[in-house]
């Protein structure tokens, strides 16, 4: 029998521990377990062998590490080629010796050893390639499946499922790791790992290593609660403990075995072991377990889109999608991204969950841009500072694709329509990567003006999704909400569809606003709206989360519908907008407006900083306000910080505050079709190697308060990056740092190579670790030792 | 054989004291806008903390051509050597206070300079209290059997290389145990993190 039909239909036993069982037959601490498939195969076998005839139908291959960060034909090493057709070879030579059929050999895939971006030095496509080394070699050597296992990462976890994916068409088993918090290292609940695997559309998932049987209980129940995949369990045996001078696990096979019961009755069908357990382990469970009855894994069709830390389930509440990051009429967002400042996504992101969203929409579409490099990456930078889920929001297959390939977690995909080319480039991203898709009734003939013609439309979409194997589920369908200023039936229309799309059990999603186009006060009638829609069943809208309209009728329809228990959410939000309307307390006596912003700035009082400025504006020109007094008050605490008077984290915060003046004064110039001079070009940028970049972004903020013009690399950046980019853009100064001793060398590569290159250029450099000497050795124009003298050396070269 | 321990992040006190010590403040500022600073980080961080530790224990033995063996590895560093001189027993720790705490201070680097410094002294003062925390336990056992710990001695101390940093790695296997790992620069992730020689000596 195939596995994956053997999987549906009944039990399925995997072997236990490798590294702990080699370490009693004498592998020494810290020597690699995977080099015994060359030096001790007969030992390999031998274990594969003792756990097929205790019972095991799967064994996984000696694999745990192979990869090609450790096993690269130098120093000694073995080739990645070499261990991977040993470990193969000893596996099959076990299932030969065993003579039983239907045994089967995964390819055993374990973490690379690297924390991946941005929190750590290894690429999401890094990460790929190197997986996909070793499971084109497990599947040309010709192992049954491959067994992903231990991830604690959610991210790297894809990264191994993708590599699987496109290198093979062997079923994929995926384990994580859950610490005692029942979470991934990174931060993943089970429900959101569920929602990430099933979308890549593993054939199992579940929980390995971590813990004893008995603490993954809570985890496991969650699994089965949320998966329509089969559920693994390959739990350790508890803890190390020390026995008469030897090194054993608490939990015995007998107690294993009865853990093990529990955990199948919970509704786990592939069961197993991890470190500390041995053939005996697996032998005791095999006995206890195998003559429970098995129970067919029911199908969730749970509507969820997550993140990397969460799962956000579409249930009777419904939920709001954030608008905001969108260039569509925002001028100011539009000059921003052509100059590859990324502020305002960053800052909005943050804002928008404040501001209560549950998930946030994401489209930086604009003729003038590169949206396939752009959109992936305002994504990255989006999950670097916010854990809500995500829609991406491109009309471009291309963009879509980089975009759902580099996402951490399970979008929601923003669209599909009825037109059947749409459908054709669409529908298989989703597909492949995972995703809930926003689906809008209209096709080739447009928007059907009848709630019939839009049915008509959702039906074919479903059906053409199912023959992609997109489940209805995983559709959201936008009737679309149409202006009444030009049909004062068309509200009646939408919401006739929203009604009938919700008794049919389908989710549905409006972008509400548009309903009010060319009337006035448009809030009024889009909160109307917007009740009357929840009223008819709708489970989101792509909203802007400041609107407070919106916002009341939000909190209101749900405590009004019994979904908001003891109304706990609305009086939080009532409280909440009640302490806004209390009036400011200033503290200080009255000053004129000049000498409050100045004041604000050396204070670091961003709001006050803000506002003040905008007062200012309406009586002085800008030239004025930032002559009289931003530069003024940067000056003041610029020299009070190099006299020692103000300490680094208060230059910062003056330094905040004076960029939220700056920040009034570009939408001013902005809506007066002008912009401010810059004086010139800076590159900032960490060095290769060097993950910190607080230090360089202290500078940046600093520099840009002066009118430079700071184009931000990053951190990691190699020197090619640094050199290419200075010279294209005629940078006149770039900015380095470094944190570590060990990643000086590679500024000083960076320079070498900017001073072949691009030999005009001037070089400053800082970071914890630099000196003087440091600086001299790597051959930099200028050693800046805190963020204000790298303003002043920039300043002198103006002159 | 190498424990692994865990702690709630409610043992492991952060003192504001610290914290504005390492933004690089005067601890006795009375500046009302540094301590709300520092508070509300200390506030948004501290239930984020995941304290994780692993360590074992190694017989230490002096090497006839000067230097010692540490059991994981060899080392003539003098500075190491010297911190060493009487101890015939050290401990190998790693501990971290987990990857929420880095997404922090990426969060805060990305949108607000001041705020980053802030979260990333949090990060420390919390990582040293951890480890205080632990270096506490051990020396309550060790005191027992009548012995004396030594303070924490890190690989980039003196002379003691940062390459040793890979020998650690390996013997602790911190990436599945705790799951801290090593980029090719010798730099932890998380970065809230610490390796230490901790020597036992007779007292």
């Amino acid at each position: 029998m195939q596995l994956l039909e053997k999987l549906h239909k009944g039990r399925l036993f995997f072997d236990g521990g490798y590294g702990t069982s080699l370490q009693a037959r004498g592998l020494a601490p810290g020597e690699l377990p995977e080099l015994w498939n060359i030096t001790h195969p007969d030992e390999i076998t031998k274990l594969h062998l003792a756990y097929l005839e205790a019972g095991s139908d799967i064994i996984t291959t000696n694999t745990f590490g192979a990869n090609l960060l450790k096993f690269n034909g130098k120093d000694g090493m073995p080739t990645l080629e070499a261990v991977v057709a040993a470990a193969v070879r000893c596996a099959k030579e076990a299932v030969n010796l065993c003579g039983k059929k239907d045994k089967f050999i995964a390819l055993d895939i374990g973490p690379s050893g690297k924390l991946l971006k941005p929190l750590g030095d290894l690429a999401f496509l890094d990460a790929v390639a190197l997986f996909t080394e070793t499971i084109k070699l497990g599947a040309q050597y010709g192992v049954d499946l491959i067994l992903i296992e231990t991830m604690n990462d959610s991210y790297e976890t894809k990264a191994a499922v993708l590599a699987a994916k496109e290198n093979t068409d062997l079923p994929i088993f995926v384990t994580n790791a859950y610490d005692e918090s029942g979470k991934l290292m990174t931060g993943a609940t089970p429900e959101a790992m569920v929602a990430l695997l099933e979308g890549l559309k593993v054939d199992a998932l579940g929980i390995n290593c971590s813990l004893g049987p008995e603490s993954m209980l809570p985890v496991v129940e969650t699994l089965v609660a949320k998966s329509s995949t089969p559920v693994i369990v390959n739990p350790n045996a508890g803890l190390p403990v020390m026995r008469d001078g030897r090194t054993v696990f608490e939990v015995m096979p007998e107690a294993f075995a009865k853990a093990m019961e529990k955990i199948a009755c919970a509704g786990a069908t592939i069961l197993g072991g991890c470190c500390g357990t041995t053939p005996e382990h697996i032998r005791a469970m095999h006995n206890q377990v195998k003559n429970l009855p098995f129970n067919e894994i029911t199908a969730k069709n749970l509507t969820v889109a997550s993140s990397y830390t969460q799962a956000l389930y579409l249930n009777e509440k419904p939920i709001l999608i954030g608008e905001r990051i969108n260039p569509t009429g925002k001028p100011l967002f539009k000059a921003a991204l052509r100059e590859k400042n990324y502020d305002y996504v960053l800052q909005e992101a943050v804002a928008q969950q404040e501001a209560g969203a549950h998930m946030l929409d994401v489209n930086v579409g604009l003729p003038e841009i590169d949206e396939c490099a752009v959109l992936p990456h305002c994504v990255s930078l989006m999950q670097a500072v916010t854990d809500l889920p995500l829609q991406i929001d491109t009309a471009d297959p291309v963009a879509m694709e980089a975009a759902l390939r580099i996402y951490n977690g399970k979008p929601f995909i923003n669209s599909v329509n009825g037109k059947q080319e749409v459908m054709d480039s669409v529908f298989p991203l989703a597909a492949k990567y995972g995703g809930v898709v926003i689906a809008l009734t209209l096709d080739e003939s447009g928007i059907p003006e009848t709630a019939d013609g839009r049915m008509a439309i959702a039906e074919k979409i479903v059906e053409t999704a199912t023959s992609y194997g997109i489940l209805p589920h995983n559709l959201i369908f936008d009737p679309l909400a149409m202006t009444i200023s030009s049909d004062s039936s068309s509200a009646l229309v939408t919401l006739e569809c929203i009604r009938r799309l919700h008794a049919m059990g389908l989710k549905t999603s409006l972008g509400v606003s548009n309903v009010s186009f060319g009337l006035p006060s448009r809030e009024t009638v889009n909160a109307a709206f917007f009740t009357m829609a929840m009223q008819s069943g709708l489970s989101a809208a792509i909203m802007n989360p400041h609107t407070k309209g919106m916002l009341d009728a939000y909190y209101s329809f749900c405590a009004l519908s019994n979904l908001d228990p003891q109304c706990a959410t609305y009086i939080v939000y009532a409280t909440e907008q009640k302490d806004d309307k209390v009036p400011a307390q200033t503290k200080t006596e009255p000053a004129s407006d000049e000498h409050t912003l100045r004041r604000a700035i050396i204070k670091g009082l961003k709001d006050e900083a803000s506002l003040t400025a905008k007062k200012l504006l309406a009586v002085h020109n800008v030239m004025t306000v930032i002559n009289d007094c931003i530069i003024p008050a940067l000056n003041t605490i610029g020299t009070d910080f190099e006299q020692k008077k103000a300490f680094l984290p208060q230059l910062l915060m003056s330094a905040e505050a004076a960029k939220s003046a700056f920040d009034v004064i570009k939408a001013q110039l902005a809506s007066s079709g002008n912009t401010r001079a810059k004086k010139y070009k800076i590159i900032v940028a960490t060095v290769e190697g060097d993950i910190h970049d607080i230090g360089k972004n202290i500078v940046k903020t600093l520099l840009e308060n002066y009118d430079y013009h700071v184009l931000d690399l990053g951190k990691d950046v190699p020197p090619e990056a640094v050199v290419e980019t200075a010279k294209k853009e005629s940078a006149t100064l770039v900015g380095l740092s470094a944190l570590m001793t060990t990643t000086v060398p590679s500024m000083a590569k960076t320079i070498e190579l900017l001073k072949k290159e691009y030999p005009t250029c001037k070089v400053m450099v800082g970071g914890a670790v630099l000196t003087q000497e440091y600086a001299d050795m790597a051959g930099a124009d200028y050693y800046a030792k805190d963020a204000m003298e790298a303003v002043r050396y920039a300043e002198s070269l103006n002159d | 054989m190498i424990e692994t321990v865990f702690a709630d992040y409610k043992e492991v006190p952060i003192n504001s004291c610290d914290v504005l010590r390492y933004m690089q403040c005067d601890a006795q500022t009375n500046d009302a806008s540094l301590h709300a600073l520092a508070e509300n980080c200390i506030e948004e961080m501290y239930p984020l903390l995941s304290c994780k530790a692993c360590f074992v224990r190694f017989p230490i033995t002096k090497l006839s051509e000067g230097g010692m063996d540490l059991g994981f590895t060899a080392t003539h560093s003098k500075t190491l050597n010297k911190h060493l001189a009487d101890a015939h027993e050290m401990i190998l720790l790693a501990a971290t206070v987990g990857v929420a705490i880095d997404r922090i201070i990426q969060k805060y680097s990305l949108l607000s300079p001041s705020h980053a410094v802030t979260a990333q002294a949090v990060g420390t003062a919390a990582v040293e209290g951890w480890c205080d925390l632990l270096c506490a336990r051990f020396a309550a056992t060790e005191n027992k059997k009548n012995n004396h710990l030594l303070p924490r001695f890190s690989p980039g101390y003196g002379d003691f290389p940062l390459s040793v940093q890979k020998d650690i790695f390996r013997i602790l296997d911190c990436g599945r145990k705790i799951g801290v790992t090593l980029t090719d620069s010798l730099l932890m992730t998380p970065s809230k993190s610490v390796t230490a020689v901790i020597g036992i000596k007779k007292k």
